[in-house]
């Protein structure tokens, strides 16, 4: 587990039919994080929606994020996910 | 970029076919398939231009959710600096629950705060049909996250 706290820059819903997620970026100080975040859209929809609403939330208000995630493959898979002003 | 779509095209004479999104456009049939593959970079695109062979990028507007057909759907317009045409993009919501709520919190996002979007075609369908595309991704950023050259540059850059 990790944690990383940044601000997100962008997010991209991909809609391949076999990996479904929410892709996500973080960016402190101007310097791009290495890791790109998932949330599994896999996962419990009231869970993911509300990870969803959060990270758009966040993208408009310029909020930081702290985030705890897995590696899992090529991304690190999130679990935990904390908005803040 | 024509090689490419020549390739689809037998599946987009198919998909086209059958998908009763295209009821409302009774000339689509295979006969139209070259000029649709040809178009991708002509007029079913012409507004949103392709950042690459099957990306676009805009903003979003008109965007609308209804049934058609027993399915529900959602479509929405990129707008690339006001161009006259537009790029019209169109996706399945009753797949999957989720991705479709996921989808339009999105795009609604997109319309409201004004985000460019860049979207891609749905690789796992392999079509690109006049004139909607079927949205294979969706990633968006805030204006202020490009720069004024970046901009300039991927909404005037055509295929």
């Amino acid at each position: 587990m990790s944690t990383y706290t940044g601000e997100v820059h962008e997010v991209e819903l991909a809609i391949d039919e076999n990996t479904k997620r929410v892709r996500f970026r973080l960016e402190e100080h101007n310097a791009q994080l290495e890791e790109s975040f998932m949330i599994d859209l896999a996962g419990k929809p009231v869970s993911v929606l509300a990870q969803m609403h959060l990270l758009l939330e966040a993208l408009e208000q310029g909020w930081r994020v702290e985030v705890r995630a897995h590696t899992s493959g090529q991304y690190e898979e999130v679990y935990w996910l904390k908005a803040s002003r | 970029m024509k090689a490419i779509m020549s390739d689809v095209a037998p599946i987009v004479a198919d998909e086209c076919a059958r998908d009763p999104l295209f009821a409302d456009y009774p000339g689509m049939n295979a006969s139209d398939t070259g000029s649709l593959g040809l178009g991708l970079g002509g007029r079913s695109a012409g507004g949103a231009r392709a950042l690459a062979t099957n990306e676009y990028v805009g903003f979003v507007t008109n965007l609308q959710i209804e049934q058609k057909e027993q399915r529900q759907t959602v479509r929405f317009q990129l707008l690339s600096n006001g161009q006259e045409e537009e790029a019209i993009f169109y996706a399945y919501l009753d797949d999957d629950i989720v991705f479709g709520a996921a989808l339009v919190a999105i795009l609604t996002a997109c319309v409201k705060n004004n985000w460019i979007v860049e979207t891609g075609l749905n690789s796992a369908r392999s079509t690109n049909l006049y004139p909607y595309v079927l949205v294979g991704s969706v990633k968006v950023r805030p204006l202020t996250a490009y720069s004024i050259d970046e901009l300039v540059a991927v909404v005037f850059t055509g295929p």
